[in-house]
């Protein structure tokens, strides 16, 4: 049953965390030595399919063989709209078949007489078969760790906030193919505050959660309230078509003004170019959020000539700068709608940040002076904090092998404490439900018996104990037919909800041992 | 403590159920994290979740322990004392958990703690007093490793072996109590279980497998008789460690012996090992016994089955010969009907004067009769008889004319049947090679043979191949009739041909007489016409043929061969005295007649060579390089050389 892993799948990038009993998750390096998978696929034109970074790499070069961004696609055929369609059709490099909803890959094979012509043989994928393939490479990554045969390795996947339902079941299918036994599906927001730990030490306020999720191409936001170490997910928003590739996109302008100014030469002429432009760019960026500086070369960018430019952190930010205000704005926006429809959000304790783009330094200053209150969580990796989430979470199982697709569950939660304790004896109270316990519970205490009812337990049959919980008092009277053992009573307290007209009333039964 | 209401359901189980005022709250909660999976555990435990606090559980751990008892202790014997007794584990010893023990030693101190005893108005002696005993005890149990030491001499354990009379009168019983006893001490969890009477027996081995490489954790650091860390130097704590370390070898050492010894005796007096052992030699047995059963009974059958064949046989051959006998005696029967049939017809017909009208009737008749005899079959002679009986001449001769009839129809069968034996030999391939071997031979194919075998010398890859295929494209014969030479029948024509004699081959006395007559011919030519063109068509043919032969044999008769062929030459050409006849007034047959000998051949050869192909006037310089030959002679011959060369070559293609 154990190691556990967790899962994070998302449009551009994976991430696998495996974590044992002790609930440490750590992220799996591929064999590049990335702790994250690159989500592109290469069909090499025969039989074999390769995943991850070998296969971007290749993408630039060979683009109809090559599906990335697929994972937005995983969604059923009802929920793709044209314009999600249409969003979705500019990210796939290669060909993608509305009809039947399949990437349709390209391979041309040169013919071997002068006079023939080249054939071109197709293979056809849909976002379901290019997933399995994605979490099969996954799956080599977990067998490091992972040694039963006989035991599907557990996992427990993540999905965007604003998915479906449907793209649960479709995705724990698509999982369970690849190998993987799926535990549960849960958002990756909730997986990152999970990761966090956020509310796990038992807070007695309320805290406010604001997530902020800034993947390869979309951006989502999400507002939690944690209390008492449940999560209840008030609002989401998104998804918004921010994301990293906005980000490499503005660098990506700017290099090609630089290098018409430079050379007179455009390089949005040659697909080839922008290519090797997007590249270079979205490397750039990745090194610009760890380090101050770079050096952007370009080899033979086009007509034969290079291009070779400093790039400092001053620079990238401010070409950045005006997406991270539509960020900003856009959060602004969805922040007031919440705060319209939960008035508790007025104030917002954590803030949690996911998604890879999140890793940058200005974004994530920009958000700091944004809420200044708040508690800006960016300890772990942006991009590895929901593999971890859910590797914790697999932790927390009660029946790993259990599948649990349902995101969430309507709970009935005691808000406050009940004490009980028998006859007048209240130094003895025992707590019999603490805030936050979901209903109906069934408990066994074992209560010692008070001096002085122990006195007058001859003239009435029955023994009372008496319930506190806030101000008032209750007292129960148990028609006692067993006599206290060693001074104490065996009780079963079983807290269930009566629904009485859509109000739950709370019942309160006593059983004797 | 202001809004009190009592509701109080009297119910037979001793349940009461209370409306309490408990704010509660409806919220769609995320199924995720300790605190939801923890509530979802309560729900589904079937019995409810115990509510455990500190204190209240450590009652009834443990037992309570005699006050007595503890300040008997002295804290100086700590080493000699049970120390799961003094946390009151005394029952539960080495199985009592970490979390007994634990608790088990608070309930202790808060019992037996100074500060508690003083404050119960006990008197204490701070120095020398039992507590010291208790948290010693907790030291000890409560570290993993000193409990260990611990348990490895636990005072309680027994270390005897079993006596022959306990084994004697209950040995499960025993047994069974010190497996359980001494399985403690296993390294490995899952102890095997000794077993009853009739446990199987992959089990039994399975048990003492486990025990003869028991692994046991029993160390016997406890019993140190110094401690090392008393050592006031170095070398005087490796001196003490280096005696401790030899007095727990040899502990181990000997409580290894008492495991073997104990696995031994009961290994030993084992009835089920015996048990195995009797039926593993009566199954041994018992699969020798069938294996040769098996192989008896099989002999037996195979006995039996021949036995039965022979006599099986022999009834069939007795049967055919009395069948063969049968129909043998049949047939003498009938043999002795029809002679006396014809007997009778032949006497009848005498009688009868041969029904004939005159002498020649008669001889006609005569013969008829016989013919009838040898036709006619024995119903029909029968009938004839009869016939004859009524209607005497008339009968007899439609007889004669049927008879007559039938003799026809005969000989048109035969010959039909004859016909088609040809057309079926013609058609079929494997008859024309019986019967047309001598056809296939013909000189034309001999020569051609010969020809090949000196074109392709002995050594040429696959020759025979070769020369067959060669034989078969130059062959004229061959080809139109789609007759073909094998490898097969070249090799043995071949081999024939060497081995006959020469002087008796039909070829060379064909030869000769080809030669013979040619020559006689010629001369007859020369002699009786004048007119030296008009003779000029047969003796060319004639030389060709000779040619021909000459070929075949020309190593025996070359030279008169030769001698011949100029003649011819120069008969059918010019007179004799112009031997190098200008081919211009020569016919083609009769330059192409004129063979090369051997020295013009060289010639040949040597002039093309000294002449390449850019020479001007090339062919008349070879021509003059050879006396007797014209420029078209030469051209003619290399001309020939050329195809010769090429069909050698498309020979040797076509096999390969």
């Amino acid at each position: 049953m154990w190691p556990r892993f967790g899962i994070k799948i998302g449009n551009s990038t994976l991430c696998i965390a495996h974590v044992r009993e002790d609930g440490k998750a750590d992220v799996i390096a591929n064999k590049q030595g990335d702790r994250v998978s690159q989500a592109c696929l290469l069909w090499d034109g025969v039989s074999e399919i390769e995943c991850g970074l070998t296969a971007k790499q290749k993408m630039a070069t060979r683009p109809r063989q090559a599906v990335a961004h697929s994972f937005q696609l995983l969604q059923p055929k009802d929920q793709l709209t044209e314009e999600k369609l249409s969003g979705a059709l500019k990210e796939i490099p290669c060909d993608f078949d509305q009809e039947e909803l399949v990437f349709r890959m390209e391979h041309t094979v040169p013919s071997e007489k002068e006079d023939q012509d080249d054939k071109v043989v197709t293979k056809d994928l849909s976002a379901y078969q290019v997933t399995v393939e994605l979490l099969r490479a996954e799956l080599e990554l977990a067998h490091q760790y992972h040694t039963d045969a006989e035991q599907a390795p557990i996992a427990v996947l993540s999905i965007p906030s604003y998915y479906p339902q449907d793209s649960c079941k479709l995705l724990a299918d698509a999982a369970q193919s690849a190998g993987f036994h799926v535990a549960q599906i849960i958002t990756e927001p909730t997986a990152a505050v999970l990761g966090y730990r956020i509310g796990e030490e038992q807070a007695e306020q309320r805290r406010h959660v604001l997530t902020i999720k800034c993947g390869g191409l979309y951006s989502d936001f999400a507002f939690y309230a944690v209390q008492d170490g449940l999560f209840v997910q008030l609002a989401t928003f998104g998804p918004y078509p921010i994301g990293g590739r906005q980000f490499t996109e503005a660098l990506v302008q700017f290099i090609c003004e630089e290098f018409r100014r430079k050379y007179k030469l455009d390089p949005h002429e040659s697909r080839r170019s922008l290519a090797k432009i997007r590249t270079a760019a979205a490397n750039c960026k990745h090194i610009l959020t760890t380090l101050p500086s770079t050096q952007l070369y370009i080899d033979s960018l086009m007509d034969g000539v290079d291009f070779n430019a400093q790039m400092s952190r001053a620079r990238f930010e401010s070409l950045i700068q005006p997406v991270i205000n539509s960020l900003l704005q856009q959060l602004s926006e969805c922040v007031e709608q919440a705060q319209k429809e939960h008035p508790g959000l007025s104030t917002i304790d954590d803030i949690v940040l996911l998604g890879a783009t999140m890793q940058i330094p200005k974004l994530q200053s920009a958000l700091a002076a944004r809420f200044p209150d708040a508690k800006l969580h960016n300890s772990h990796s942006a991009d590895e904090v929901v593999a971890i989430g859910c590797a914790r979470q697999a932790v927390c199982l009660l029946d790993p092998l259990e599948q649990q697709l349902h995101k969430d569950e309507d709970c009935v939660v005691a808000e406050d404490d009940l004490y009980i304790w028998h006859g007048n004896d209240e130094a003895n109270a025992k707590l019999v439900l603490g805030r936050g316990s979901v209903l109906p519970a069934k408990i066994r205490i074992s209560l010692p018996q008070s001096g002085e009812a122990n006195g007058d337990a001859g003239d009435n049959a029955a023994v009372s104990f008496k319930l506190r919980t806030g101000e008032s008092e209750i007292l129960a009277k148990l028609p006692d037919t067993t006599q206290a053992e060693d001074g104490l009573f065996q009780l079963e307290v079983e807290v269930d909800v009566d629904d009485k007209d859509g109000n739950v009333v709370p019942l309160v039964r006593l059983r004797c041992m | 403590m202001t809004n009190s209401s009592e509701v109080t359901t009297a119910a037979a189980t001793a349940q009461v159920a209370v409306e309490v005022p408990l704010k509660v709250a409806r919220r769609r909660v995320e199924r995720v994290g300790f605190v939801y999976y923890s509530s979802r555990r309560q729900l589904l435990a079937p019995g409810g979740v115990e509510r455990s606090e500190s204190d209240e559980k450590l009652e009834g751990v443990g037992e309570e322990v005699d006050i007595s008892y503890l300040k008997s202790l002295d804290p100086k014997e700590w080493k000699d004392q049970d120390h799961y007794s003094i946390l009151g584990l005394g029952k539960l010893r080495f199985e009592a958990s970490d979390d007994d023990i634990r608790r088990s030693y608070r309930r202790m101190v808060l019992l037996h703690h100074p500060d508690k005893r003083k404050a119960k108005g006990e008197e204490v002696i701070q120095d020398d007093d039992y507590f010291t005993c208790i948290t010693k005890a907790y030291e000890i149990l409560g570290t993993p490793k000193a409990r260990r030491s611990f348990d490895s001499v636990d005072p309680e354990f027994d270390d005897s072996l079993p006596t022959q009379s306990d084994i004697d009168s209950n040995y499960f019983g025993v047994f069974n109590k010190y497996f359980t006893l001494n399985g403690r001490w296993s390294e490995k969890a899952h102890v095997p279980a000794f077993g009853e009477v009739d446990a199987k027996r992959d089990e039994v081995e399975r048990f003492y497998n486990f025990w003869y490489d028991f692994k046991s954790w029993r160390e016997f650091s406890y019993l140190d008789e110094e401690d090392k860390e008393k050592g006031q130097d170095r070398d005087e704590r490796r001196w003490i460690e280096k005696e401790n370390k030899a007095a727990r070898i040899k502990r181990k050492k000997e409580e290894m012996g008492r495991i073997r010894a104990l696995v031994d005796l009961a290994y030993n007096n084992d009835k089920r090992i015996q048990r195995f052992k009797q039926e593993e030699k009566d199954r041994k047995a018992a699969a020798k016994r069938a294996k040769m059963d098996a192989a008896q009974a099989q002999k037996a059958e195979q006995d039996r089955a021949i036995r039965e064949a022979a006599l099986a046989k022999e009834k069939a051959e007795k049967a055919e010969q009395k069948r063969i006998e049968q129909i043998r005696i049949e047939r003498e029967q009938q043999k002795k009907i029809l002679k006396k049939e014809r007997k009778i017809l032949r006497d009848k017909v005498k009688d009868c004067k041969y029904y004939a009208k005159n002498d020649k009737d008669q001889l006609k008749h005569m013969e008829g009769t016989e013919k009838i005899c040898e036709t006619f079959n024995l119903a029909e002679l029968q009938a004839l008889n009869k016939a004859m009986e009524s209607k005497g001449r008339e009968s007899f001769v439609a007889a004669l004319h049927t008879a007559e009839q039938k003799i026809a129809a005969e000989l048109e069968e035969i010959n039909q049947t004859q016909q088609k034996q040809k057309t079926n030999t013609t058609a079929t391939p494997k008859g024309v090679k019986e019967v047309k071997k001598t056809e296939l031979w013909s000189n034309e194919n001999v020569q051609l043979l010969i020809k090949a075998v000196n074109l392709f010398p002995a050594g040429t890859a696959q020759r025979w191949d070769v020369i067959a295929t060669f034989i078969n494209q130059h062959s004229p014969g061959n080809g139109s009739n789609g007759v073909l030479v094998t490898a097969r029948d070249v090799l043995n024509k071949a081999k024939a041909l060497q081995n006959t004699d020469h002087s008796k081959s039909t070829l060379k006395t064909q030869a000769n007489d080809a030669a013979f007559a040619s020559f006689e011919k010629s001369k007859k030519e020369v002699q009786t016409s004048n007119d030296i063109t008009l003779g000029e068509e047969t003796p060319a043919q004639a030389s060709k043929e000779n040619v021909k032969q000459n070929g075949v044999d020309h190593k025996v008769n070359n030279q008169q061969q030769k001698q011949q062929t100029k003649q011819n030459g120069t008969v059918g050409a010019v007179p004799a005295d112009a031997p190098a006849a200008p081919p211009a007034t020569n016919g083609t047959g009769g330059a192409a007649s004129k063979t090369w000998t051997k020295e013009e051949q060289a010639l040949l050869e040597q002039a093309i060579k000294t002449y390449p192909n850019t020479t001007p006037d090339r062919w008349d310089r070879i021509a003059a390089c050879i006396p007797n030959r014209s420029k078209k002679d030469c051209m003619r011959r290399v001309k020939e050389l050329v195809e010769l060369v090429n069909s050698k070559k498309e020979a040797q293609a076509a096999v390969k």
